[in-house]
């Protein structure tokens, strides 16, 4: 497996050389350029456009650029974006980061559990009315176009009913009372969600360990989940910046929702899928034929088995989180990675542009990995 | 004592008016800032969204009045002293003196001097900041600026020019208290320029000579602006007067001065300065639906977009009855522009024939539906000093008709001729031309005009459509290449001019000095602005004779003659001035004035007229 582990590691190393290459030559050969910019505002003079492409270092040969951005990019240094100069690359990435995870990595959990759980279902009610509506359902909410979504969305909730902000992820009102900074509160929940996930998976282990009886693990586990949970949300309760972080988990509401609705159908469907198949396996009859509860034949035997496709969308999903959604940061006005990586390309900042992309680059490659890894764990067959 | 009775009412009237002030107004932006740093904002990162909120907490020595943009003091005391010719060690220069306001102060009570004046024009020049710090201290014109005492500068330039009043006269102003650090510790790094641009410690404390300063920054989220109490001109009068005067009357500062003639007669307008509201919320969305929304729903008071509205979104703001529409047009223009290095643009009456044939009235108002605003100069009608109303373009005021005869004549006088003749019977296009041949007696080839595609710019687009159409009818070859903005862009202008005819626009500024530089010898080079590649002596004599004024009576004059150059001999036909919608909400707040050029939003209202909007209680 360590053996395994170090080939992929290399492979990633390789692909990544290619696909930072790819990034640079592809932004340089986009029609116009930072100069098409300029040039179209005749209050710089030539001088005052020549000395702003200096700065930017464009006065270059393409290929010393590239030679230089090679190098920078494997020494960690993004450079200076051109359109936020001279602001590092890293800076405007780790501000807009924790945005991104935070929207995305919710939506794409909660979108990976409702999909899980009622393809599961669907597959197990096969032919009942309920079925074929939530399929039917499943598959317009998937294939829908995703801004007239946002719009009913945003309408129906936010101007109609008037109970969700409309767009942005916090209320200036309340916030121009408070020096925080909004950064250092997504961090804070960002920091929250990694301890319940670490409780989570702590417990789940401890449980695996200390008890062969699946009433103990399921006690151990949904109580250590709980535990954690409720002392969370108190000490945001009790804590004097808990009204900010509820202002932005508020403001969340809307697009998370909005993600979740055209994602979980992805899931669900391909859970579905591999639920009807699983079940026509000689193994199920079996269990079935042991007299085994419904339940348990469905969550432990065939579900076990048939999430592995489903568990393999969810983990390249979470890869993708960091590219964020150009759709939903714009019409929700969440300015995230989705945004920076579209108004950078739009601005020619081939920096922020490749930084951006670079990013979400490594961020998939190790989510491949994680799956084949993860693959190993739940499916004994399979192994390096 | 009449003139006294008249201050105390007045006195009375802005008191009362000042009583009544307070309240937040919300504005909404587009985009996000990306710096506070003055110097980045001058310099790479000059974008309308980093002024609006903050550009305003400086100053300069001149600016302009409010809808007559004619040129006036604001923290210089009266106008500079006529340039007198020195020469130091060798070098000829031209010095003139500015004497400063005294009493002005920073927000944090330290008083404005020479000092501050002095060291925002060395920093940027020294360092060579890029970007509009060249613009606007041009290293070709500026020498040195030098102070005299406290309140008395000497300007030294290398020649008479109007880029001094316009550039560098209207050159920002900074603290020199706080940036002096920071410029200490700029001149011992590798590369100072970066130093000085990159830093952002403290930027929220950076003191204020405006009415607003910038009291918070939620990146991503909104920018809060808080009014400035001790604003030195809060209460400051602007009287315009239909004889062309401005007065001003500053309470605090004890002045009343009035300039381009006598405070009397008809006033047009008065303005009072506030700021009348306690603080002002830009609110940042990404996208026009989302800040329509926010308006609608009352989150936000006025959008601020430098393009405006979009006109899809009129309808969906007029549903609201507190929704007020404001239509101004747009500081710029959009035009056609023949490459004379080309046959057969190279050729005068092939250009003029094309301008006779382009109906701006008709695409304007009935094809476009009046979404856009015809234009023939290059001077727009709202920038009334400077706009020529005696020019008058190719073919005004004819049928299409008589601007297809004109435009048959005008080639065949030049010794074009057809394969096939286009026929004109009885006031209709019988026969429609083909097969242009030029006076060397060769078929002329297709002609390409490069144009945004409609889903860029739907009106550049269906004009140059309809252009094709009207060449194509008297037989003049023309294809229209509707293509994205880039490509054409990077064929005019990196491709070293390589189109034979496009169509695009230009932003443009008071002071017309784009006159000289978008056709002037000097920049018919690579990547210069000269795109068609005009030359002219004539011209350019005139040109440089405008720009070289200081004196903008005479300077006008200069620039009257050199548009008739150009409307002459049509290396561009100006085709449109864009609208500027903009929508505010009406039963919140309230602007000075909403008719002007280039929208509330523009630099010369002050970027939505903080100091003058007001809360309605």
């Amino acid at each position: 497996m360590l053996k395994y582990i170090g080939n992929r590691i290399l492979q990633i190393a390789i692909l990544l050389v290619i696909y930072v290459a790819i990034v640079f030559f592809m932004l340089h050969a986009m029609p116009g350029g930072i100069k098409t910019l300029l040039i179209s505002n005749p209050k710089l003079t030539p001088q005052a456009q020549e000395s702003i492409i200096r700065a930017f270092g464009l006065n270059q040969p393409l290929w010393l650029q590239f030679v230089d951005y090679m190098k920078n990019v494997f020494t960690l240094n993004l450079g200076i974006s051109f359109s936020y100069y001279p602001t590092p690359v890293w800076n405007i990435i780790a501000e807009r980061l924790p945005r991104t995870v935070l929207l995305f990595t919710v939506a794409t959990l909660i979108a990976f559990f409702v999909g899980f759980a009622s393809g599961k279902s669907l597959a197990w009610n096969r032919g009942k009315t309920t079925e074929y509506v939530s399929t039917v359902v499943g598959i317009i909410t998937y294939t829908i176009f995703t801004p007239l979504l946002i719009f009913v969305v945003i309408w129906f909730f936010g101007s109609f009913l008037g109970i969700f902000p409309l767009n942005q992820f916090l209320n200036p009102d309340l916030w121009i009372h408070t020096r925080l900074n909004a950064q250092v509160i997504f961090l804070y929940i960002l920091m929250t969600m990694l301890i319940i996930g670490a409780v989570m998976l702590i417990s789940y282990i401890m449980a695996l360990r200390f008890s062969h009886k699946v009433m103990t693990r399921k006690m151990i586990f949904y109580l250590s989940t709980v535990i954690s949970v409720v002392f969370s949300v108190f000490f945001w309760w009790v804590s004097p910046v808990g009204i900010y972080a509820a202002d932005i988990l508020w403001h969340m509401v809307l697009p998370v929702m909005t993600v979740t609705i055209i994602s979980y159908a992805g899931n669900m469907l391909v859970m579905r899928d591999s639920m009807l198949e699983t079940i026509k396996e000689d193994f199920i009859t079996t269990a079935r034929a042991k007299g085994l509860p419904d339940k348990v034949v469905r969550d432990k035997h065939a579900a076990r088995t048939a999430m592995l496709p489903v568990v393999t969308n969810f983990v390249l999903s979470l890869g993708f989180v960091v590219s964020g959604g150009v759709i939903t940061e714009s019409l929700f006005s969440w300015p995230g990675m989705g945004m920076t990586l579209l108004d950078s390309t739009l601005a020619k900042d081939y920096p922020l542009a490749a930084g951006a992309l670079i990013f979400t680059g490594i961020f998939v490659l190790i989510a491949h990995l994680v799956v084949d890894i993860v693959y190993a764990f739940l499916d004994p067959r399979i192994r390096y | 004592m009449k003139r006294f009775l008249s201050l105390v009412l007045v006195g009375i009237v802005v008191v009362g008016i000042l009583a009544f002030a307070g309240g937040t107004a919300n504005y909404a932006l587009l985009s996000d800032v990306t710096t506070l740093n003055i110097w980045s904002m001058l310099g790479p990162n000059a974008t309308a969204w980093n002024f609006y909120p903050a550009l305003g907490k400086y100053g300069s020595l001149y600016s302009m009045s409010d809808l007559t943009y004619q040129v006036v003091p604001a923290l210089a005391d009266g106008f500079w002293s006529p340039l007198e010719k020195v020469t130091e060690d060798g070098t000829t220069m031209y010095v003139t003196t500015v004497k400063l306001l005294k009493g002005v102060t920073w927000s944090d009570g330290t008083p404005f001097t020479a000092d501050d004046v002095v060291f925002s024009y060395e920093v940027p020049f020294k360092l060579q900041m890029p970007g509009n710090w060249m613009s606007n201290i041009p290293p070709d014109l500026f020498v040195k600026v030098v102070k005299v005492d406290d309140y008395t500068v000497k300007f030294y330039i290398t020649h008479p020019s109007g880029n001094f009043i316009y550039s560098i006269l209207m050159s920002v102003i900074v603290q020199k208290k706080f940036w002096e650090p920071v410029y200490e510790a700029a001149l011992s790094q590798k590369d100072p320029a970066q130093y000085m641009m990159s830093y952002d410690n403290n930027l929220l404390s950076e003191p204020s000579i405006g009415g607003f300063t910038v009291s918070q920054w939620q990146k991503g989220a909104y920018l809060l602006d808080k009014a400035i109490p001790n604003y030195t001109f809060k209460g400051q009068q602007e009287i315009e007067y239909a004889n062309g005067a401005v007065q001003y009357v500053i309470p605090s500062l004890n002045q009343d001065n009035t300039y381009y003639g006598t405070a009397e007669g008809t006033v047009n307008n008065k303005f009072v300065t506030g700021p009348y509201v306690d603080s002002i919320i830009y609110r940042i969305y990404q996208n026009q639906t989302a800040a329509v929304s926010a308006l609608l729903k009352g989150e936000v008071d006025y959008i601020l977009n430098p393009n405006g509205l979009q006109k899809g979104f009129v309808q969906q703001l007029q549903t609201n009855p507190n929704v007020k529409i404001v239509e101004n047009p747009s500081l710029g223009f959009q035009y056609i522009s023949f490459n004379m290095r080309r046959y057969p643009m190279s050729l005068k009456p092939f250009r003029v024939a094309i301008a006779y044939l382009i109906d701006r009235d008709l695409l304007a108002n009935k094809i476009l539906g009046g979404n856009t605003n015809p234009l023939s100069s290059l001077v727009p009608p709202g920038n009334k000093f400077w706009y020529d109303p005696d020019l008058k373009a190719y073919g005004e005021g004819m049928t299409t008709i008589e601007r297809y005869q004109a435009a048959i004549k005008t080639l065949k006088d030049a010794g074009f001729s057809w394969l096939i003749e286009p026929k004109i019977q009885n006031g209709q296009l019988v026969q429609r031309g083909q097969g242009l041949i030029g006076p060397d007696g060769k078929l002329v080839k297709q002609i390409t005009m490069m144009a945004p595609s409609a889903g860029y710019d739907p009106i550049r687009s269906t004009a140059a459509l309809w252009v094709e159409k009207w060449a194509n009818d008297i037989g003049i070859p023309l294809y229209a290449d509707l293509t994205s903005f880039n490509n054409i862009v990077d064929a005019v202008f990196n491709q070293n001019f390589n189109f034979d005819m496009y169509i695009l626009g230009w932003g443009i500024t008071i002071y017309p000095d784009y006159i000289y530089e978008f056709f002037s010898s000097d920049q018919n080079v690579p990547g210069g602005f000269n795109a068609p590649g005009y030359s002219n002596p004539d011209f350019e004599k005139v040109a440089k004779a405008f720009l070289d004024s200081t004196d903008m009576n005479v300077a006008r004059q200069y620039a009257f003659k050199a548009e008739e150059y150009l409307n002459a001999d049509v290396p561009y036909i100006v085709l449109f001035a864009p609208t500027v919608i903009e929508g505010y909400r009406a039963d919140k707040i309230s602007f000075a004035y909403t008719k002007c050029l280039d929208g509330i939003q523009s630099g010369y209202s002050g970027y939505g007229e903080p100091t003058y909007v007001q809360v309605i209680q």
